[in-house]
């Protein structure tokens, strides 16, 4: 019975799972969509030129990933039922690279503001706050809902 | 959709915990919660497999009247 409802692939997720994950991937879709959208108006109507395409590629990719795994996270599709605790891994890492990133930015940002004003590369520096933050953000995510899961189970 | 009261009920017949249950169909215990909370409808395979295991009918575990 247990084998007729699961497929043969490593994370073999349940069909509600499915059903939320399909949900995460579009929310994913809208919000890369949507930031083309505010860069492009950013860029072409703001002024604002510090936007280069390094960084769109950054802010793309990073925010839609954010966007799936916190949706997948906080509706219980982050892990299968027969997961093996990389997922937990892979967040735990994202965690503590978030946290180093945003460290190193900040010393960073110190270097960057003793620089003359033609050689500051601000792109740079946002690609990597907006790293570090969707790192934190879906580690932050976890943990909150992990937690809520143990206090349910202990209840 | 309301609470699924009969197939909890089954479930405690068996003295089985959501987990177990869970386990047993092959899905997670927060889809389990779910299907017991009414916020989650199965497909008629899933229902199936509960079905099964807990030893009852589709109209025992999911028919409204």
């Amino acid at each position: 019975m247990k084998e007729s409802l699961r497929k043969d692939t490593k994370q073999d997720f349940d069909e509600r799972q499915l059903l939320e994950r399909g949900k995460a991937f579009r929310n994913a879709f809208y919000t890369a969509l949507f930031d083309v959208l505010i860069l492009y108006a950013l860029n072409e109507f703001a002024g604002l030129k510090f936007i280069d395409p390094e960084f769109i590629c950054y802010f793309l990719i990073w925010t839609s990933v954010a966007v799936f795994l916190h949706t997948a996270i906080w509706y219980d599709a982050f892990e299968a039922p027969n997961d093996t605790g990389e997922g937990r891994m892979v967040v735990i890492i994202w965690g503590v690279c978030g946290a180093f990133l945003l460290l190193s930015t900040v010393l960073r940002t110190a270097a960057y503001l003793g620089l003359p004003k033609e050689e500051r590369d601000i792109g740079n520096l946002l690609n990597t706050v907006v790293t570090a933050l969707c790192m934190l953000s879906i580690f932050i995510t976890y943990a909150l809902k992990r937690r809520r899961r143990q206090r349910y189970e202990e209840e | 959709m309301g609470k699924n009261l009969k197939l909890k009920a089954a479930r405690a017949l068996k003295d089985m915990s959501q987990k177990q249950l869970a386990d047993a169909v092959g899905i997670s215990r927060q889809t389990m919660n779910a299907i017991e909370s009414g916020d989650y409808n199965p497909t008629i395979k899933l229902c199936r497999a509960i079905c099964k295991a807990l030893d009852q009918t589709l109209d025992e575990l999911f028919w409204e009247e």
